[in-house]
């Protein structure tokens, strides 16, 4: 609608796994760092997604996203 | 396979799982999910290797994590000796209701491998896994002894009689699979 050249689009999301590995404790223990660590078991997944558009466009596709937000969101149907 | 329809089998075969009372650990996701795309031929696309515990796929490991992001999956951390759990999350209800088919389709064989493995322990899973990685990479005519000496040589820990055992169980889900797969064709 807007044209290939004038919109860029950025998009990752993490990859890898789950920061789980034993640490042994001062008592000897031997536990996951996932249980000892508050910071490990809450550091969010990153996960990025941008749309860039020609600034002189902007207007035009803000007004067509306010327009087709919902459209653009829904799950597809299943075939 | 689209990213969407991989994801509902992904959350079915979870959902599966934790209902049968798995702990839904990543080793327990990634051999199950192994088994279902590799015995019970549903095309998910991951490509497995043999690692260092067993057949091993580093984009289905990307996939979980990026489900994550999503809150497709939630991180559910365990007191010891348990591991974490990969558990639906909150955004999984969405996708499994858009998908209605695609779980349908693919329910035998989920049950199926939810029904053989969730519930066994990562090492008898890393066995069983590893033989019957062996047993097609290897060619299926190989007999009994001959996959046994070979998986024990990849991997010593695993013992001679473990390794024959688990080649024994292997060729006869093999054969349990493929009636499953010539019913529900």
């Amino acid at each position: 609608m807007f044209g290939e050249d004038s919109v860029r689009g950025d998009f990752y999301k993490e990859k890898g796994g789950i920061p789980d590995f034993p640490v042994k404790t001062k008592d000897g223990r031997i536990v996951s760092s996932l249980v000892i660590s508050d910071t490990l078991r809450n550091i969010p997944v990153v996960a990025v997604d941008y749309v860039f558009i020609q600034e002189d466009l902007l207007k035009a596709a803000k007004e067509w996203l306010e327009k087709n937000r919902e459209e653009i969101i829904r799950p597809g149907k299943e075939e | 396979m689209d990213s969407l329809k991989r994801a509902a089998i992904i959350l079915e075969l979870v959902e599966n799982m934790k209902e049968q009372g798995s702990w839904c650990g990543e080793t327990h996701i990634q051999k199950c999910g192994y088994f279902l795309q590799e015995m019970m031929e549903v095309p998910m696309g991951f490509d497995f290797i043999l690692y260092k515990h067993g057949p091993f796929s580093f984009d289905l490991r990307d996939e979980l994590t990026a489900m994550r992001a999503d809150n497709l999956l939630e991180l559910h951390v365990r007191p010891y000796p348990y591991g974490p759990s990969l558990l639906p999350g909150a955004a999984a209800e969405i996708i499994m209701k858009s998908y209605p088919k695609t779980r349908a389709k693919y329910k035998r064989h989920i049950d199926f491998v939810v029904k053989t493995f969730a519930l066994k322990g990562v090492a008898e899973l890393e066995r069983l896994a590893t033989a019957f990685y062996v047993t097609r990479e290897q060619g299926e005519k190989q007999n009994v002894e001959w996959r046994a000496k070979y998986i024990h040589n990849l991997k010593p820990h695993v013992s001679l009689e473990e390794a024959r055992l688990a080649v024994e169980k292997i060729d006869s889900l093999r054969f349990e699979a493929e009636e499953l797969l010539k019913a529900v064709c």
